[in-house]
């Protein structure tokens, strides 16, 4: 079966389809590579004392809890105040005021819709756990 | 941004924290995919058939590699920077499967209209796949960025592999309905492949990920099998290639390649990591193995076969020209011979060269039957061979079939009385008008009636004609040497001739009732013969069509 190409405009949608390809991928780059346009989202740090938190376990008996709200700010932003690796950096559980885009979800209802549990604050006027409230702190300037 | 959660992968894409099937699944199956396509490329780089499979393999590949780097790697930019080609690639294969089956179907490109098409269906990809509507975040918690893609962006790529299914399902049946039997089996094969292939892919790979979204699946681990769709394809590339040759690979490739494929599935011990997976590799091992052995066995067989095929019929194409010179020397030389020898003694009687004693005049009598005698036989080569290489055209016009044999008979009823032989005829009442052509018919009569008179050395020679159902019956019965069962199946053969013929008829020359058989068929009609066995005779009865009214 020789079905070979034999003129220039049989290439044509070809090379169409790699300039763009090729384009494509120049601005993917830019984008992820240089100047790094996008969202991160992660496990903020959270004080059941004070938040209402997502809970998550390791075991069935939930020994040690671990404490948590969902964040997300822009990468530029977080890679500023953290470096590359957030772990031990403050400034990615809060949303500062240089923050160009940046949200922190508490345990809700709505929102928890996995098997995490949320942990109410001590003191809170709350009758049980499934009282689940969104309670943003959210000085996002999107 | 590093995913914190996560160890660095060694070697950029081994890490202890991802299910070991991903290895299984991914890494095998795309060498083999990158093997099969290149090694189809190779065998034919200017077929566009075999480009687009390089293309679909590369495709594939990319896909793949790229998936497991996701998989693996800790760093968001890179692995956004990788799924942001996710969709784009899904998109590509859906688009080249397309392509690549009006290829393999049509053996030539598609028209600039429908690439235009291909390239429409694409374009919403190409142009959104680097901005925020497919991908606008990463989840550094769990490293991925399923959260972050847009649903409708998603739908669309996935869809687009329905459609594929559908366009491709469509064509075949289509095309199925019109094709040759060798082709229709080409096109079941090929259609089982690919459709297997983009079902396995993005049917299944979207179905298990959703299912484990929504709680029914304890997780999406499942979506690696989709990648064995791909094996699926490959293994029905593979049967064409080796059954059809349709990529044009040779049989030293398809050995390579099979055990290449051996090679690949046990070199996945290395990644095995418990018993199960061991087992698991070992009895695919073993099934791979012998199925190549057999599939190389029966191929060699039949490519053989083929071969042997093909000899014999550059022998046989020789031969016919061999014969076709041998031909034109008869037609040249030894007719001409004849016909010089002829006009000679021709001479010599008429008393062109003076005034002959009675016995020259008896050898130039002589002389002048052998010259008759060896133009018809020449003749007669020459008709076969005319016939069969259709510079003889019969002339069908309606013809009296019972005129012609009673002329016949009275021509050679001399003939008979001179051997003693009585020649007898019995035509019954009927209607013997047909098509036909008058000339050659004659001939069959003749040729009949003349061989019963050489190999009858006393009795009787019955000629008789009957009509009925439509046909006409004629029959030449003899009381003379009669048919061995060994001679009747040389009976009508080119140079057929009977053990015992040359003993009674030296000039046989075995193209008598061959041409009778290429003229009775040639009138659509039939041919036989009986005999008690030897010295009990023989009959010979020639049917043909009657038809319309002379």
């Amino acid at each position: 079966m020789e079905t070979k190409y034999t003129h220039f405009h049989d290439h044509f949608f070809f090379y169409i389809l790699v300039l763009v390809i090729i384009i494509v991928s120049i601005v993917s780059y830019c984008r992820f590579f240089v100047s790094r346009d996008y969202v991160v989202g992660y496990e903020g740090t959270c004080d059941p004392a004070t938040g209402k938190c997502f809970m998550s376990c390791d075991d069935d008996a939930c020994t040690k809890p671990d404490y948590y709200s969902e964040m997300q700010k822009y990468e530029p932003d977080l890679y500023r105040e953290c470096g590359k690796d957030i772990t031990d950096c403050e400034a990615a559980s809060v949303c500062l005021p240089s923050d160009r885009k940046c949200s922190i979800i508490y345990c809700d209802k709505k929102t928890n819709d996995n098997d995490n549990t949320c942990q109410i604050p001590v003191g809170e006027p709350s009758d049980t756990q499934s009282d689940n409230q969104i309670n943003p702190i959210n000085n996002t300037s999107i | 941004m590093i995913c914190y959660l996560f160890s660095a992968p060694t070697y950029f894409i081994f890490s202890s924290g991802v299910p070991t099937l991903l290895y299984y699944a991914y890494i095998p199956t795309t060498i083999v995919v990158l093997l099969v396509g290149f090694y189809v490329f190779w065998n034919g780089r200017h077929s566009l058939l075999n480009q687009l499979l390089l293309a679909i393999s590369l495709y594939f590949s990319v896909w793949t590699i790229s998936t497991l780097i996701e998989w693996t790697n800790i760093h968001s930019d890179l692995i956004l920077f990788l799924w942001s080609f996710y969709n784009l690639i899904l998109g590509l294969i859906a688009i080249s499967c397309i392509y690549f089956i009006y290829v393999f179907l049509d053996k030539k490109d598609v028209a600039i209209g429908l690439k235009a098409i291909f390239l429409a269906l694409l374009s919403p990809i190409l142009l959104l796949s680097s901005t925020s509507l497919n991908l606008s975040g990463f989840d550094i918690t769990t490293c991925d960025a399923f959260k972050f893609e847009w649903f409708p962006f998603t739908l669309y790529c996935t869809l687009l592999g329905v459609l594929a299914m559908v366009w491709i399902f469509v064509l075949l049946v289509r095309r199925y309905h019109t094709a040759a039997f060798d082709l229709r089996k080409q096109i079941i094969l090929m259609g089982t492949g690919i459709e297997l292939f983009l079902f396995i892919f993005f049917i299944w790979t979207s179905f298990t990920y959703y299912l484990s979204e929504i709680g029914v699946l304890p997780d999406s681990s499942l979506e690696m099998y989709g990648m064995f769709g791909m094996v699926i394809f490959i293994i029905y590339i593979s049967i064409l290639i080796v059954r059809f040759k349709t990529f044009n690979v040779k049989l030293i490739a398809t050995q390579a390649l099979v055990w290449a494929l051996v090679i690949l599935v046990g070199s996945e011990f290395f990644f095995a990591q418990t018993k199960m997976v061991e087992i698991l590799i070992a009895i695919t091992l073993i099934v791979s193995a012998w199925l190549g052995l057999t599939i190389i066995r029966s191929v060699k067989k039949e490519i053989e076969q083929r071969e042997q095929l093909a000899k014999l019929n550059i022998d046989l194409e020789n031969l016919l020209k061999q014969r076709e010179s041998l031909t034109h020397l008869i037609t040249h030389k030894v007719k001409g011979a004849f016909t010089r020898i002829k006009v000679l003694f021709a001479g010599i009687l008429d008393g062109t060269f003076g005034e002959i004693s009675p016995e020259i005049k008896k050898r130039a009598e002589q002389g002048m039957e052998f010259g008759n005698g060896g133009l018809e036989t020449v003749d007669l080569v020459l008709n076969v061979a005319n016939m069969q290489n259709g510079t003889i055209k019969f002339e069908m016009k309606p013809v009296n079939f019972k005129e012609l044999v009673e002329k016949t008979i009275a021509e050679k009823k001399i003939s008979a009385e001179a051997k003693g032989l009585k020649l007898e005829t019995e035509i019954k009442d009927g209607v013997f008008d047909m098509m036909g052509d008058a000339i050659w018919l004659k001939e069959v009569v003749n040729n009949l009636v003349e061989n019963a008179l050489h190999y009858t050395k006393e009795g009787k020679i019955v000629v008789g004609l009957e009509d009925g159902n439509g046909k006409i019956k004629l029959s030449v019965k003899d009381t003379g040497i009669g048919i061995t069962d060994e001679d009747k199946k040389n009976l009508f053969t080119e140079g057929g001739r009977g053990r015992d013929s040359v003993k009674v008829n030296v000039d046989s020359t075995g193209y008598g009732l061959y041409t009778v058989k290429l003229v009775v068929e040639a009138h659509k009609g039939r041919l036989w013969s009986e005999s008690e066995g030897p010295g009990k005779g023989s009959q010979f009865y020639v049917e043909l069509p009657a038809g319309e009214k002379v």
